[in-house]
């Protein structure tokens, strides 16, 4: 199966409704691009929506290996899939299957068109170390209607390194952090 | 793990002469092979790093010995096989540090010297190390007179020797199976390892000139000799020998032997000289906990043989004896000459040919039992056997033999049950060895008229026993019963405190949580920008990354004594003799205690909690909830898991409900 960008899965959760600044969008859609096409990311995501949070780490090698852990402190689920194999962590063992073909990339919408729909009133700033932040609003609607405060930082490298909502879902307060890191020295492997 | 394996290699080529050059051996067939290409022979005159360049599965029959007087490190890289064929002695003699990585090795012989036998791969002079390497049918491979650090390798079906480490051993994560002996060692670390079906005793300690930790490792099928052999003194004073959460099971020739290394001399008529050199050895300390015997089998004493002649004593902590046998005496433990401590132990089906099913102290030995269950036990002559013993809170209940069977003065029996034992609960028991207040079934034990302790399905006395309220306070609340229970249950009750093993029915501890909706994650899981990407603690998935423990937590090596009187400030006490506490909180590198400790600090600081928990009860706690590791940093310690650990034993010394860590906080 393919695996597509790790921020994908979150950002297209995220987005559209709306008009942006040339600039600050192009910015963010080369950044995105720009970690879709990373050799090895590593993402720690937490998203809180009410009074339930999550935590998740996704490490992705490309291509085609994912790793998904969620609250692994309270030894939640695990999930590794490499190329059309999936094994799922249960209570009474790993599960192997044969992953749905392009699974993820199907679940995730347009971006680009999230984007373009959904950020409004974005600004764009040069930090001192070369990277940039993009500030806006954002909403867009799926299952449910969403809007708040979008800050996403862009590292020197040109690679989006850190991601925040702060708003709410269905009349919910929902906030929603992300950090990337693109150093490898990881391994995904199959369970033994 | 990758990470911290390129951490290792930049280290390796570091140790390495930086004038010495890469060589890469390209002759893939045999040591001298002629021809083109560079071989075995000719890398290993050049020193440095060796690699090889050969096909997967590669075998280079070698049929030299080579002297190394520089720094070596030996790459296979996964592929390659070298084979001594059965003939070639002492392969390779170090004169300076080596590294054998990912290679196999196998075939080679054990040479004899004037100086004594010498291993058949590996003299090592210098420091070494063996890195995911395999050694099989070769004879007494390894002879490593410094620091020997050995992780992931396998040590198979060879003869003599295994592994001898002269000084100080670093061994994890690796398995020796089907070797004669697979390890001899003195100081240092064996942890996560397992030996099986090594068959003239498995791992062999002595020579202590600092502590040894033997942790988390598996002993099984073992015959020939005991499975762990520890010898009862060491080279300077004060020594301890921790041997903590292993299991030992189905070993033929008993679990774990204390040794008097002045016996043994005596036997092999050793000349005089060193045996006076033997006997003026300091004695060594031997602290267990946390073991599983199961199925032992052996002479005498098949879970624990110890001759504790020349040691400052052995105490067993939170061991659990099950189903041992011995042809002779002790089914499960044994002692003589010394002092040794049993507390929260379970004893049950261990079997006997002579006296004690159970337990038996021999000759000189003072054996003292507290806070345990002896039961189930059968053979000829008493469950609890031999000569000095102590009993405080101890159930004796169930066994096919008699429960307590006496052969000298000295004995003393208190808040003790007695139950049901066949075919009487006291055999040869002077008047005066039952003192204060127990419970018995019959009236075989001198001084004390018959009742019936009323004990539930875990050997709990029922609500309505006199069993459950007779105890002496006195006695509950002092060493070694020290207020709490077999499960570590408080035992406060002003007037009077349950006899036997249980305070109460260990409900927290036998229970299991049966709503099982999905747990999320809690607010220390948030993160903000400038914490930015870290990989999760529990996992451990990038050794090394920083955590988000406060940076204000005392270090790990704080002086135990100010930490102590630090702790009690926060209601944190301890239920194991202080002397042992101090040691391993000032031990970051063998125990957990100062790292959690700090981490403590920081979670209690300032008001701590309602009510005192014990230190070693957290401790225990937190390295038993699933998924957690044993931390020697403080980076490693989870907070939350830490929180958990707490409340768990909160709970269960103060019979209390609380859910949520601020529960039991001041």
């Amino acid at each position: 199966m393919r695996v597509r960008s790790a921020a994908i899965a979150l950002l297209a959760a995220l987005c559209p409704l709306g008009v942006v600044g040339a600039a600050p969008l192009d910015s963010l859609l080369a950044a995105i691009a720009a970690e879709e096409a990373a050799p090895a990311v590593r993402v720690r995501l937490f998203i809180k929506r009410g009074d339930v949070a999550d935590v998740y780490y996704i490490d992705r090698i490309r291509p085609g290996r994912l790793r998904v852990l969620k609250n692994p402190r309270q030894n939640g689920l695990e999930m590794i899939v490499i190329e059309d194999r999936q094994w799922l962590r249960t209570a009474s063992g790993w599960k192997s299957a044969p992953a749905p073909a392009d699974a993820i990339s199907q679940a995730a919408p347009s971006l680009a068109a999230l984007l373009k729909n959904g950020l409004s009133s974005a600004d764009e700033r040069v930090e001192q170390d070369g990277g940039r932040v993009i500030e806006g609003e954002i909403s867009w609607s799926a299952s449910t209607t969403c809007k708040g405060k979008l800050r996403v930082r862009i590292g020197p490298s040109a690679r989006p390194t850190f991601l925040n909502f702060d708003g709410e879902c269905a009349s919910k307060p929902t906030v929603f952090r992300q950090a990337m890191s693109y150093e490898s020295g990881f391994v995904i492997d199959p369970p033994n | 793990m990758q990470i911290k394996g390129l951490v290792l290699l930049g280290l390796a080529l570091a140790a390495v002469s930086p004038a010495a050059a890469d060589a890469v051996v390209t002759a893939c067939t045999n040591d001298k092979q002629t021809g083109a290409g560079t071989n075995l022979a000719q890398a290993l005159a050049a020193g440095g790093v060796i690699f090889f360049n050969c096909p997967a599965g590669t075998v280079i029959r070698v049929s030299d010995r080579y002297d190394l007087p520089g720094p070596v490190r030996i790459d296979g890289g996964g592929a390659v096989t070298l084979d001594g064929g059965g003939s070639v002695r002492t392969f390779l003699t170090a004169r300076q540090n080596i590294i054998l990585r990912r290679i196999t090795l196998r075939g080679f012989a054990r040479s004899h010297s004037q100086l004594g036998d010498l291993p058949g791969v590996l003299l090592a002079f210098g420091d070494a190390e063996l890195d995911e390497i395999n050694i099989g049918g070769s004879d007494g491979p390894f002879k490593l007179l410094k620091k020997g650090t050995v992780s992931g390798s396998s040590f198979i079906g060879n003869t003599g020797v295994a592994l001898d480490v002269g000084g100080e051993a670093r061994i994890t994560n690796s398995r020796f199976v089907g070797n004669e002996e697979a390890l001899f060692m003195g100081e240092g670390l064996l942890r996560s390892c397992s030996f099986q079906d090594n068959t003239k005793g498995a791992v062999r300690i002595s020579g202590l000139d600092r502590p040894v930790e033997v942790s988390h490792s598996t002993f099984t099928g073992t015959r020939g000799g005991a499975a762990l052999a520890l010898a009862s003194q060491a080279r300077q004073a004060g020594i301890a020998a921790n041997v903590r959460a292993n299991l030992f099971k189905d070993n033929a020739a008993g679990a774990v032997q204390v040794f008097d290394s002045v016996a043994e001399g005596r036997r092999f008529n050793l000349p005089a000289a060193t045996m006076n050199a033997l006997m003026q050895l300091p004695p060594a300390r031997f602290a267990l906990s946390y073991n599983r015997f199961n199925g032992n089998r052996g002479d005498r004493g098949a879970a624990i043989n110890a001759d504790l002649t020349r040691a400052t004593g052995l105490v067993s902590t939170g061991d659990i004896f099950t189903d041992n046998a011995a042809t002779g005496e002790a089914g499960g433990v044994f002692a003589t000459g010394g002092s040794l401590a049993l507390a929260h132990a379970v004893l049950r089906g261990n079997r006997a040919g002579g006296r004690g099913a159970a337990i038996t102290a021999g000759p000189a030995a003072r054996i003292s039992v507290s806070n345990s269950l002896v039961i189930g036990n059968a053979g000829s002559d008493g469950a609890v056997a031999g000569g000095v013993i102590t009993l405080a809170n101890v159930t004796v209940a169930g066994n096919g033999v008699a429960g307590l069977s006496l052969d000298a003065a000295g004995s003393r029996v208190v808040n003790a049950v007695f139950a049901h034992n066949q075919p009487a609960n006291c055999v040869r028991v002077a008047a005066g060895v039952f003192q204060g207040r127990n419970s018995v079934s019959d009236a075989s034990c001198p001084g004390v008229l018959p009742s019936e302790a009323s004990l539930d399905a875990f050997y709990v006395p029922e609500p309505s026993s006199t069993a459950a309220r007779d105890g002496d306070p006195a006695v509950c609340g002092s060493a070694p019963v020290g207020g709490v229970d077999l499960t570590f249950q408080a035992r406060r009750h002003p007037i009077g405190c349950a006899l036997g093993a249980f305070e109460r029915p260990p409900v927290a501890k036998l229970s299991t949580r049966t709503d099982r909706r999905e747990a999320h994650a809690d607010p220390t899981d948030d993160f903000t920008e400038r914490d930015g990407y870290r990989p999760p603690l529990v996992t451990g998935t990038a050794p090394g990354t920083p955590s988000p423990t406060p940076s204000t937590s005392p270090t790990p090596d704080q002086p135990p004594a100010d930490t102590l009187a630090a702790l009690r400030g926060l209601n944190v006490d301890f239920s194991v003799p202080e002397r042992d506490l101090r040691e391993w909180l000032a031990n970051s590198e063998f125990t957990p205690y100062p790292s959690i400790t700090a981490v403590l600090f920081s979670l209690l600081r300032p008001k701590g909690l309602r009510q005192p928990v014990f230190l070693d009860v957290i401790v225990w706690n937190y390295e038993h909830a699933p998924g957690a590791r044993s931390p020697r940093a403080v980076r490693d310690v989870d907070p939350d898991l830490l929180k958990t650990a707490i409340v768990e034993g909160y709970n269960t010394r103060h019979g209390a409900v609380a859910s949520a860590f601020a529960e039991v906080m001041r």
